[in-house]
């Protein structure tokens, strides 16, 4: 099929958008409620282009190529109708630039400035029509939503989680929750990808940057700073690198310039979480397969609070399937303000943790009150790697002028398993990469030890793996099929757990992230996201691992001196109360009488 | 009723459902198409393509709905056509469905002419008694029966593809086209929607036969058109002219008195002053879905803009920025208007406004709501900016 | 119709078993089973949404979102009969406005409030389809037209007692 489009001859296929041909052919075509990431929605009227033998404007990013179809992007009708609706959307948009979380990263600045529009034909906005929703995480602006529904429809057809929806109509119409009952009363997992994907300052998370800097100043605390693995595969987005470029190294001599006491690694708990999760499982194994025991298994992971909240809300009849361990972040808290501690004769009460995380829903998380395990909070404060690049260039540090560092010891050794956690797929790997050699002495049979079954962006991903030749204390293992499923996003949850509810699964261990790609594609990472920059990150994460010299949780020898100093062994009394917990069954709208 | 023509008489039941039986599908399509008879709901698509269209595709279930949600201000003649021959307008509903094979009519009713339903249900069910509906109607092999589905009080969804919506249990937000409803319509199927009085049309011009429809009217605007006339005039009410009638000679009728202006077409539709009441109603002049609002002498041009402009801010459906945010702007101006303060700038920008809302909003109710402030603007202007 | 300040939760859900056992469960037939319930309580609150979203496998948060799209069905309390006056031009040509001010001065409310005993609300409406006998009204599903200021009292009078 050929069309013409700005008169040049362009190849389209059946079925291929305006927008989608333009692309491949290099012509761009401006667009705001378009979204790689979602379905078609057409509602901003900035793609629209000129279609001849059409009496209207057509929106490039809903109108299908059809053959022949001659297609203008740049009239000057074009231009100006799409400079009428930006000055339209800014005359109602409520807030300045300046103080505005996405004033360097504002798609509606961007087209605001593309389409040089110097002053609005009628009144701005003067005044505050709808109050700011603060919630742990994340935080709503109405006055600076722009009704494109990416929110709506990021939270719907990613996250089955509806929490927000288009309310009212006509000049009235706005984003809300049910019954304006706000985001803590009615589900909202926390997970943060409506913000990923909001095009302007309306959603965005709610900041712990000056209380960290407060912090940091204070001479009396002592701050330490842990760094989730996937942050280091996207920080360099934030000062213009290429998607996919590592920069752990720059990024702990960063942390260091910033004044953090200690640099650690938040995989140093994530290996930790392997060897506590790892043990559970086998331990749920026999309890179901010898004790003939209910409601085991499957096990699902649980370093993923909005998966965690997620369940608590949708599934709070299979809460017993979930691990008890902590996420990764909070196992480091208890043990920074208990085991560091006192090692280094730090007195907790003047210890501050702050994490680097690629998530907002670890923000709820830290603030949930059983989370207290050391005697204290355990995690003080919770960044995004956004946030972290923003101190950093407050701070007048540009990552790209970073020097390579080394992480603190002693959380500041781990393993490619610990790594590769940042991508979906990556716990369960890392999971069979120990289990499998706990139970048989023998490494996990993968050349390379890559479980490529478990890699990948597909939204569930299913693998199997026999076990042979155990050794005698695991017997009843012996010949075992095990069965795992990975889901990533909360609606490919969904898909898994409505099959683990009505029995239909078969599996034994599941590996659930709340973000699509996984942590990778956290809702703390640097806008913008779509698929393609996910898999820049996850190739980077993977590389991260093939790099690593330890690549098992149970080798990471400071996990081992860990347990022989403190913890005893996986699972003991002592690491159940300072690195498990338990869940809340939630209603989904607790407000509702 | 001060009424003449045809579309309100009453005719033997059953007798145009008949005679389609006897004619094969693809015939009956090509009468329709050949009479002309264009929806009557204002768009004017010609009814017998859509029924081709809709015939065409190729699907096991398909549709058949009538628009009775008739919300533009100043329209009551599908109000009047249900009070008086629903049953027409069913077998107008069952002669469409024959044709292009759907076995399911749904009737969308405005919610505010609620209180028609149990008519409604009345006649639809003398209909399934005389076999006219449900089972082997006339002892044919052809299936179909109408539900009644009311809508709930949103002008937008008189608009096809946001009805489509809400009769699917949705927010009635209109959709890009394509795909139009007669290829993907109803819960996905091929649909056509049709305004109550293009169905009331079907049965004459398939007894009576496509030359004798297209005798009336002029020569693109074939046949009648109902109008409900009101305002200022002695005799209100509903007129069937033919397509080409004088604006003049339609005030004569209902015996107007020192107009001013008259409104054709409602909200969406244009104002003309005096100097233009020689011109003519029809598809080739001025179209009107049948509403058509009399101002005498008295009346201030500024308070119908008001009130025009106030209607579009309670009913655009918000999805579309031009729309949502462009119509607010409008009604500011008439303040401005209103204490003599409004600029010429103001009034250039309104304009621009008014140009990217017809070229870039998503359906046809955010791409005419400016019609009738800029056509009072252009035709009223000195009383305006005085 | 009952309209009382609380509505139970047993109460929705025996209105819903009712209407349910004439209706089926499409997604179609939602809009037409909020409005049986709006018949019923004279608006839509949270409780029903999730009931209906139960029934329907519709997320109760979209039946909210599709709720407050429609002017009549109403998301926040309203009372037990609409007072609906036409507020569209040809009405207004015939003096609605006259209209109001006498429903507001019997009901003892302004435009857009409802009465302390949730009996009236008064709201305004557009174009009613009653163009040629203007003004018009309609309270609930009934209609009022060719409005006198005098009639329109009488009218509200006859309902205070229902
Ligand atoms: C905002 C809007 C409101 C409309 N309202 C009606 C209506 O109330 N009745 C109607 O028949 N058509 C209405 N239409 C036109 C319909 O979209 C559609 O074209 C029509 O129902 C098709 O029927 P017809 O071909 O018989 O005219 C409306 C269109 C728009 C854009
Ligand atoms: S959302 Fe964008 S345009 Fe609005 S204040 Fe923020 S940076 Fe500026
Ligand atoms: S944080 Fe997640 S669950 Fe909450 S509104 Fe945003 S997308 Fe939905
Ligand atoms: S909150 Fe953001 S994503 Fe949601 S509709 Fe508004 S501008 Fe779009
Ligand atoms: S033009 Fe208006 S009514 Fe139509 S889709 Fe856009 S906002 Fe909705
Ligand atoms: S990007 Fe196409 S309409 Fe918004």
């Amino acid at each position: 099929m050929d069309i013409h489009i700005n008169g040049k001859k362009c190849k389209a296929v059946q079925g291929e958008t305006i927008l989608e041909v333009a692309g491949k052919n290099g012509i761009r075509i401006p667009t705001l409620c378009y979204h790689s990431d979602l379905c078609l929605a057409g509602n901003c009227r900035i793609c629209v282009v000129d279609v001849d033998g059409a009496r209207t404007l057509q929106t490039a990013c809903t109108a299908m190529a059809s053959n022949g179809m001659k297609i203008w992007t740049n009239t000057p009708r074009v231009i100006k109708a799409r400079k009428m609706n930006i000055q339209l959307l800014l005359g109602s948009h409520f807030g300045e630039c300046y103080t505005c979380p996405r004033n360097n990263n504002c798609e509606l600045l961007k087209l605001a400035e593309e389409y040089g529009i110097e002053e609005l034909p009628f009144p701005k906005k003067g005044k505050r029509t709808r109050e700011l929703e603060i919630t742990p995480s994340l935080t709503r602006d109405p006055d600076k939503c722009i009704m494109c529904g990416r929110c709506v429809r990021t939270c719907e057809e990613l996250q089955g989680v509806h929490a927000v929806k288009p309310v009212g109509r006509s000049n009235d119409v706005h984003i809300d929750t049910f019954f304006g009952q706000g985001l803590m009363h009615t589900s909202c997992t926390m997970c943060g990808q409506c913000i990923n994907r909001c095009p302007t300052g309306a959603l965005y998370e709610t900041s712990c940057v000056q209380p960290v800097w407060d912090a940091l100043a204070d001479p009396d605390k002592y701050v330490v700073v842990q760094t989730a693995p996937a942050v280091r595969a996207a920080l360099g987005e934030e000062f213009g690198m290429e998607p996919g470029t590592r920069v752990t190294g720059q990024m702990v001599a960063g942390l260091r310039k910033l004044g953090f006491n200690k640099v650690f690694d938040t995989q140093f708990t994530a290996d930790l979480t392997i060897m506590e999760e790892g043990t559970e499982f086998i331990t749920r194994l026999k309890r179901t397969l010898v004790d003939k025991e209910k409601g085991l298994l499957p096990m699902t992971t649980s370093c993923s609070p909005g998966w965690i909240k997620y369940i608590e809300h949708f599934y709070p009849d299979l809460l017993t399937h979930v691990s008890t361990c902590k996420s990764p972040q909070q196992m480091f808290g208890p043990l920074a303000k208990t085991y560091f501690a006192e090692k280094e004769g730090i007195n907790p009460s003047k210890m501050i943790t702050v994490s680097i995380m690629p998530c907002v829903a670890k923000k709820y998380e830290a603030e949930r009150p059983e989370m207290n395990a050391s005697g204290y909070k355990d995690v003080d404060y919770v960044l995004t790697t956004r946030e972290l690049a923003k101190m950093m260039k407050m701070a007048g540090l540009d990552l790209k002028d970073m020097p390579i560092e080394e992480y603190d010891n002693p959380f500041g050794i781990s393993t490619g398993a610990a790594v590769i956690f940042g991508a979906t797929g990556g716990v369960m790997e890392a999971a069979l990469r120990t289990v499998y050699e706990i139970v048989t002495g023998r490494e996990v049979p993968f050349k390379n030890l890559e479980i490529t079954p478990v890699r990948g962006m597909e939204d569930v991903k299913e693998a199997g793996i026999t076990i042979e030749g155990v050794k005698e204390e695991y017997k009843f293992l012996e010949g075992a099929k095990v069965k795992v499923a990975v889901a990533h996003s909360l609606s490919a949850a969904k898909k898994v757990m409505d099959k683990v509810r009505s029995g239909e699964a078969e599996y034994h261990f599941i590996e659930i992230m709340a973000c699509p790609g996984g942590c990778l594609g956290g809702g703390g990472q640097p806008v913008p996201t779509s698929p393609e920059i996910r898999k820049a990150r996850a190739r980077a994460i993977y590389q991260e691992d093939e790099a690593m010299t330890i690549r098992k949780s149970h080798e990471n020898p400071a996990i081992k001196k860990l347990y022989e100093d403190f913890l005893e062994k996986p699972n003991s009394h002592k690491a159940h109360e300072l690195l498990h917990t338990h869940y809340l069954k939630r209603k989904r709208f607790d407000k509702v009488k | 009723m001060p009424a003449t023509g045809f579309v309100l008489e009453r005719i033997k039941q059953g007798e145009a459902l008949k005679k389609a039986f006897e004619i094969n599908r693809a015939e009956i399509t090509d009468i329709i198409k050949d009479s002309g008879l264009k929806g009557r709901g204002g768009a004017g698509f010609p009814t017998g393509l859509k029924m081709y269209l809709c015939g065409a595709a190729a699907d096991t279930i398909k549709y058949v709905i009538c628009n009775a949600d008739e919300g533009e201000p100043g329209t009551f003649k599908d109000r009047v056509i249900l009070e008086t021959i629903p049953e027409k307008v069913f077998e107008g509903m069952a002669i469409t469905a024959y044709v292009i094979g759907a076995k399911e009519g749904i009737v969308y009713l405005r919610g505010e002419y609620e209180y028609l339903k149990a008519g409604l249900e009345n006649t639809l069910d003398g209909m399934r008694k005389n076999n006219l509906l449900g089972k082997k109607i006339l002892g044919s092999n052809f299936d179909f029966d109408i539900r009644i589905s009311l809508g709930a009080g949103a002008y937008v969804c008189g608009e096809e593809t946001a009805l489509i919506e809400s009769l699917e249990g949705k927010r009635g937000e209109a959709k890009n086209k394509p795909p139009f409803p007669v290829s993907s319509g109803l819960f996905c199927h091929p649909t056509l929607v049709s305004n109550v009085e293009t169905f009331c049309n079907i049965p004459h011009i398939v007894t009576r036969g496509a030359q004798w429809f297209k005798n009336m009217g002029s020569e693109k605007s074939t046949g009648t058109k109902l109008i409900s006339v009101s305002g200022d005039v002695k005799k209100p009410g509903v007129y069937e002219i033919s397509f080409g009638m004088k604006v003049k000679d339609l005030l004569k009728l209902a015996e107007a008195e020192n107009t001013k202006a008259v409104d054709i077409g409602g909200a969406s539709g244009i104002v003309i002053p005096e100097s233009q009441f020689d011109r003519e109603i029809s598809f080739e002049d001025i179209p009107t879905g049948g509403s058509v609002i009399v101002f005498d002498k008295t009346r201030k041009m500024v308070d119908i803009m008001e009130n025009f402009m106030e209607f579009f801010l309670d009913e655009s459906c918000g999805q579309c920025t031009p729309c949502r945010e462009g119509t607010r702007y409008f009604v500011d101006a008439v303040e401005k208007i209103k204490d003599g303060k409004i600029t010429e700038r103001e009034i250039k920008n309104l304009r621009d406004i008014s140009s990217c809302m017809k070229l870039t909003s998503k359906c046809g109710l955010g791409q005419s709501s400016t019609n009738a402030f800029i056509s009072i603007l252009d035709n009223f202007k000195e009383e305006l900016l005085s | 119709m009952t309209v009382s300040s609380k509505i139970s939760k047993k109460e929705v859900i025996n209105e819903l078993d009712n209407i349910l056992s004439k209706t089926n469960l499409d997604r179609g037939n939602l809009l037409c089973v909020l409005e049986e319930l709006v018949r019923k309580f004279g608006y839509l609150n949270d409780i029903m949404a999730v009931e209906v979203g139960k029934r329907f496998g519709v997320d109760p948060n979209e039946v909210y979102s599709v709720s407050s799209f429609y002017a009549f069905l109403p998301v926040k309390k309203s009372g037990k009969y609409k007072i609906r006056v036409c507020r569209t031009i040809s009405c207004k040509l015939k003096n609605a406005d006259n209209i109001v001010k006498a429903i507001e001065d019997e009901i003892g409310v302004k435009f857009g409030n409802t009465t302390k005993d949730m009996k009236f609300t008064l709201e305004r409406a557009n174009c009613l389809g009653m163009c040629d006998k203007a003004p018009a009204m309609l309270i609930n599903d009934k209609v009022y037209t060719e409005l006198t200021p005098e009639k329109a009292k009488e009218i509200i009078r006859s309902y205070k007692n229902k």
